[in-house]
């Protein structure tokens, strides 16, 4: 079990104010603000996304910020991230999206064609899982993003903005996949914008103004 | 200026050896071995019409030009010299290098433009896979090998072609492939291979490059996939004048 542990890390995007905050391992913590703009940059840096110029932010036991290509590679293997757009391969089918993590970690073809399809099952997709991503709607490629991002059983769970491209029935698909990631210990951080969501999917949910630090 | 292209020189070669550096490592090993060979095909097998036609009629119009200029008595001796030389060390790889600049070179810009514009480069991290190994390597590998492939086809078919008008124009009626072998040097074939793997690789740095260059923003990837052709056809012309010069 992963716990993450920001200190003290610089935000460019808050007027230099510094953020401090830390999720035990298997808790599940939501990040709220008014605005998204405010919170997404605190998760891409958390994910390795963007550079980390002052603070820290360890996850496991990598910091992330001072971790090179290979070992943030390796870092997220367990570590599934959830863009605020999916960033789903957009001229790939769903199961081709879904299975290619599980074959880049050396899992036959078929055997990874077929764990995506019961995994998109799961979530309702299995009807559009031989459909290109580009050619569905923003929800169902936000739903398929979490069920790639959550194929590989990750240890921690890092999601931009949770609420992004989904109506009350993806919301309800969303909370049952983090339930049952959660049964298995894993910790989450995501940031919303959506107190009423982030309070369903968390166990904490922290306001960003108070775990700022002014610059 | 010159600062500026230096530093693009630079970024190149830098790509260049990470995707190497890539080759050395085991992960997704699998899936990585299907990309190569998808694009194998895409840069090599699916050119193999074009540039066998290229270069058949590249050794037509030297044969007919040959014989068209040189006395009747020196014909054939000058033919099979011009075929071997010329042809397997100069027009080989210049001409399929730029057909592959033509071929391959925009795709790749254009595809990795769009994988870049639409985060999916960076969703590929996310899942810890190394989009050095996973898109960079299979497109290195199949421009190199794909330029090298289609080298040996251009020669082939040219070889083939240009025996062939000069028996049927009766030009060197005597002339035979045995005859162009025999003409055909190590050194002439060491050049020709030399050029089509430093071709075929910076063909693919600059590809490469330039489609990665395109950030989130969609109207840069016609603006990158005309630089890029610019620049590969510059480089790689470049660099097989250097490899002529230093091998002359």
């Amino acid at each position: 079990m992963l716990a993450i542990d920001i200190d003290r890390l610089r935000l460019q995007e808050l007027s230099g104010a510094r953020l401090s905050l830390k999720v035990g391992a298997g808790e599940a913590v939501a990040l709220v603000d008014d605005d998204q703009h405010r919170v997404t940059p605190i998760i891409r840096r958390c994910g390795g996304l963007d550079p980390i110029d002052e603070g820290r932010v360890q996850i496991g036991t990598v910091d992330v910020g001072r971790a090179d290509r290979h070992t943030l590679q390796r870092m997220r293997q367990d570590v599934g991230y959830v863009s605020i757009g999916g960033g789903l391969f957009a001229n790939t089918t769903l199961a081709a999206n879904v299975a290619l993590p599980l074959r880049y970690r050396g899992m036959a073809e078929a055997e990874a064609d077929a764990r995506a399809r019961e995994l998109l099952a799961e979530a309702g997709l299995q009807q559009h899982a031989d459909l290109r991503a580009a050619t569905i709607a923003s929800e169902l490629q936000k739903l398929a993003a979490y069920v790639r991002a959550l194929a590989l059983q990750p240890g921690v769970l890092l999601v931009e903005d949770a609420a992004a491209h989904l109506h009350p029935h993806g919301r309800r698909v969303v909370q049952q996949l983090l339930t049952t990631l959660r049964a298995r210990g894993a910790t989450v951080l995501l940031a919303d914008d959506d107190r009423e969501l982030a309070r369903h999917l968390t166990d904490r949910v922290v306001e960003l103004s108070s775990v700022l630090e002014a610059a | 200026m010159l600062l500026v292209e230096l530093r693009r020189v630079v970024s190149y070669a830098t790509l260049t050896v990470m995707t190497f550096g890539a080759a050395l490592r085991r992960d997704g090993r699998r899936v990585v071995r299907a990309q190569i060979a998808r694009q194998i095909v895409f840069s090599g097998w699916d050119a193999v019409p074009l540039v066998a036609l290229m270069g058949a009629l590249v050794a037509v119009s030297m044969v007919v030009i040959t014989a068209t200029l040189l006395p009747s008595g020196q014909t054939p001796q000058i033919i099979e010299k011009v075929l071997t030389f010329v042809l397997v060390r100069e027009l080989a790889p210049q001409v399929t290098a730029i057909i592959v600049i033509l071929r391959s070179c925009s795709a790749i810009v254009v595809e990795l433009g769009y994988m870049s514009a639409r985060d999916e480069i960076e969703a590929m991290q996310t899942l810890g896979i190394d989009p050095v190994r996973y898109l960079l390597l299979p497109r290195f590998s199949g421009m190199i090998a794909g330029q090298v492939a289609l080298t040996t086809v251009f020669v082939g078919a040219a070889f083939v072609a240009g025996v062939a008008a000069a028996v049927v124009l009766g030009v060197a009626p005597a002339l035979s492939l045995d005859n162009l072998r025999e003409h055909l040097g190590p050194s002439d074939v060491l050049v020709a291979v030399a050029k089509s793997l430093v071709a075929g690789t910076l063909v693919a740095a600059v590809a490469c490059y330039q489609g990665l260059s395109v950030g989130r923003d969609l109207t840069q990837i016609p603006r990158r996939t005309t630089r890029a052709l610019m620049e590969a056809l510059i480089h790689s012309t470049l660099a097989l004048q250097l490899i002529t010069l230093a091998t002359l």
